[in-house]
């Protein structure tokens, strides 16, 4: 078999020993790699029902099809686990080295079973696993962690994806960071705390053997060729944080816990300010020629030396969702959230939803006591001390940051019994998983792409914005085409998801990013790289499997039609100012919109699949489970 | 000859390509979008290539205009009219990742 080893490694924590599973040429062409691949070892290796802190719930990590080949943009992975947050799958993908070194380390994936009585960094080296030590690891942020392995074990090709504080704290929302990327979103880092798993650590030194090595090249450098140019300049040049003034544009921007959707002081907390005032260099994943990691540090004042990477979702979350205008605040928000490894969205969300609980007068100064304020602090929106302090609460849990930590749907759960208030109805989250950067009110199609969403409402799971912000559809309007919408980009997506693809190269083929534009050229890629013989509906199938077993693995966990909703506030609060002003989702246009796409779906009116769709998907194990 | 005069708004790249966040452009009475992308790439030769099309008839695709923050006119409408005094906001848009 090209391009795979045919391998997964399974690893056992609890009784710390390990066994290799062979899979058949046929598993990998249904489950390709990245999102799908990990997701359907979750399916295999979950104990249904389980608690996601359980030792039930495994750990699993696909490699991509193109990792460690010359594909562009090809070195990012999936990692798969039951989600803290939204008791759902939590499917995430990250980028960069760790991926290549485990390809090369001759694994297509690892599972890793069971709980570790002590602290564990687990080293990979190549077909040989030793289970190391992590108690010298303890209270080490991402960045220092990867370091301190490297160091170590004396090599600096040792790559490792590893938990910082926050998940040692089992912060909810906590994060899994490798060579400075995250796998982010729906707390992956709680779950590696869970089993006191601290790094996994890889050293890879086998080859790759592909089928048509002299193909792949030539596809690979005329893709890089076009990835020089205009199709991801503005990745390059600014990055996504561009999209601050975009939304605010559009009254689409999150200010102030999604009150409004203008910011005032947009300009000051925008790519364009970064880029001139605080940007010192532009970075890549491996095997990437767009480099959109925007470096970004604090120059002078009090968080002076603070550096990390800016795009627009950790941005909008912690700079105008909090109403700061102060670029210092908002990188050092972003800064802690990095290097402590938690979720910057989920991080800022909380933040905002505790300052908007603080100013309706239900959260007091004397809640925020802590070692810093003993007698408490004030968090009011614009406050970037205020916010900063709280952020180190919630990494530490120390205080009012035990609640904190469990993202917002819990603390206002935990808030709201304890004080008889109703905070959950500025929760902006659905599903447990809080919400991207686009507000809902003013993009309907989004809108509804947030609901159904597999992983919570997310921005990269559905392009579901697509056709609102391009002017395909009427933004504010519902209509018959929103659930064949919704259905089609987030096959699209789970498509690159799968593969792994960054999507910013979807231009790059053809300069047509639809379907008929990439996916000729994508099938050509994995035909060179595995021998098959992938055409336009293999490639459009990668994503609806994709997809299909993600929504098994929650039937199966017990979603229901009524767990797809969006934010209260997106349904009843109208924001006041802005282009976007009045609207709101009605329920009548959301329970439309679901049935229309789950129509689309060929799903029941409940949102259940049929067992002939799973069976002609080539699912019959799923089918028997929960097929109707 | 009546003319309109409309705002046209920048940001992101073409920010960076133009150098400036606003620029007012007279067009004839009747203009439509198509020639208003004309015009604009024949003042700022810079965003040929860049955000508008070599040739100076569209936009390159994730490029669009926002009228007041409200319409937004996809790459297939080249017939809308601006009005006069219409904000023309030029979008970069940047999704994914």
């Amino acid at each position: 078999m090209f391009g795979y080893s045919g391998k997964i490694l399974h690893i056992d924590l609890t009784e710390r020993k390990t066994w290799v599973e062979e899979k058949p040429e046929d598993w990998y062409k249904t489950w390709i790699g990245g999102v799908s691949m990990a997701t359907r070892l979750c399916w295999e290796n979950i104990k249904p029902g389980c608690d996601a802190y359980s030792p039930d719930n495994p750990v699993c990590i696909a490699n991509g099809i193109f990792a460690g080949t010359p594909v562009p943009v090809g070195g990012k992975y999936g990692l798969a686990s039951k989600s803290p947050q939204t008791g759902m799958i939590g499917d995430s993908l990250s980028g960069s080295w760790f991926t290549i070194a485990l390809k090369r380390a001759n694994w297509d994936g690892v599972v890793i079973h069971g709980a570790s009585e002590k602290w564990v960094n687990i080293f990979i080296d190549d077909d040989r696993v030793e289970f190391r030590d992590a108690t010298k690891l303890l209270g080490k942020g991402t960045f220092e962690t990867e370091e301190a392995i490297r160091d170590g074990l004396a090599d600096d090709q040792v790559r490792s994806a590893t938990i910082g504080p926050s998940g040692e704290n089992m912060v909810r929302f906590a994060n899994v960071t490798n060579d400075g990327r995250q796998a982010g979103r729906t707390g992956h880092g709680a779950v590696w705390g869970s089993k006191k798993l601290k790094a996994v650590s890889v050293r890879g030194t086998h080859g790759i053997p592909v089928a048509d090595p002299e193909t792949l090249n030539q596809l690979a450098f005329d893709i890089t060729k076009e990835a020089q140019g205009p199709h991801t300049s503005k990745y390059r040049l600014l990055g996504t944080s561009t999209n601050v003034l975009n939304m605010n544009k559009l009254g689409l921007l999150p200010t102030r816990n999604y009150q409004e959707g203008v910011f005032e002081d947009a300009e000051k907390v925008s790519g364009e300010y970064l880029h001139d005032h605080h940007k010192v260099k532009t970075i890549a994943c491996a095997q990437c020629p767009i480099a959109c990691e925007q470096m970004s540090v604090v120059k002078s004042g009090p968080w002076e030396g603070s550096m990390t990477g800016i795009e627009y979702e950790c941005l909008f979350a912690n700079g105008s969702n909090l109403g700061i205008n102060d670029m210092n605040a908002v990188i050092k928000l972003i800064s802690i959230a990095d290097g402590s490894g938690m979720d910057a969205i989920t991080m800022g969300l909380t933040i905002s939803w505790a300052m908007e609980t603080f100013e309706k007068g239900i959260f007091k100064k004397e809640d925020f006591k802590c070692k810093k304020y003993p007698e408490g602090f004030e968090l009011k929106f614009g406050n970037g001390e205020a916010a900063v302090t709280t952020a180190e609460l919630i990494r530490d849990r120390e205080g009012i940051g035990k609640v904190l930590s469990e993202g917002t749907h819990v603390a206002s759960q935990m808030i709201d019994k304890e004080r008889g208030t109703e905070t959950w109805k500025w929760t902006m989250q659905a599903k447990g998983l809080e919400t991207a950067g686009y507000d809902g009110r003013g993009l309907k199609t989004f809108a509804l792409g947030s609901a159904v969403g597999v992983r919570g409402p997310c921005h990269n799971r559905t392009a579901a914005y697509d056709p609102d912000i391009q002017g395909e559809v009427d933004r504010f309007k519902v209509d018959e085409r929103r659930g064949e919408l919704a259905k089609d980009t987030e096959e699209y997506a789970a498509v690159y998801d799968t593969l792994p693809l960054c999507k910013f190269i979807r231009r790059c083929f053809t300069g047509k990013a639809d379907r008929a534009g990439a996916w000729p050229t994508i099938a050509k890629l994995i035909n060179a790289t595995t021998g098959w013989e992938f055409k336009y509906e293999d490639v459009d199938l990668i994503g609806v499997r994709a997809h299909t077993i993600k929504k098994a693995f929650n039937i199966r966990e017990g979603w229901k039609r009524e767990d797809d909703t969006i934010p209260y506030r997106w349904m009843h609060d109208p924001m006041t100012k802005g282009p976007s002003a009045g609207h709101v989702v009605s329920d009548e246009e959301l329970e439309y919109m679901k049935d229309l796409y789950y129509t689309a779906k060929g799903w029941t009116k409940e949102g259940m699949i049929p067992k002939q769709q799973l069976i002609e998907l080539g699912m019959p194990d799923v089918a028997e489970q929960i097929g109707v | 000859m009546e003319t309109i005069q409309v705002f046209v708004e920048f940001s992101a790249v073409s920010r960076v390509l133009t150098g400036m966040s606003e620029f007012p452009l007279n067009l004839k009475k009747g203009a439509s979008i198509a020639d208003l992308i004309a015009a604009l790439g024949k003042k700022f030769p810079q965003l040929l290539g860049q955000i508008i099309e070599k040739d100076g008839k569209a936009l390159i695709p994730t490029n669009v205009f926002s009228v007041n923050g409200q319409k937004i006119i996809h790459e297939t409408d080249t017939t809308f009219q601006p009005d006069d005094g219409d904000k023309l906001i030029l979008l970069s848009l940047l999704s994914g990742g």
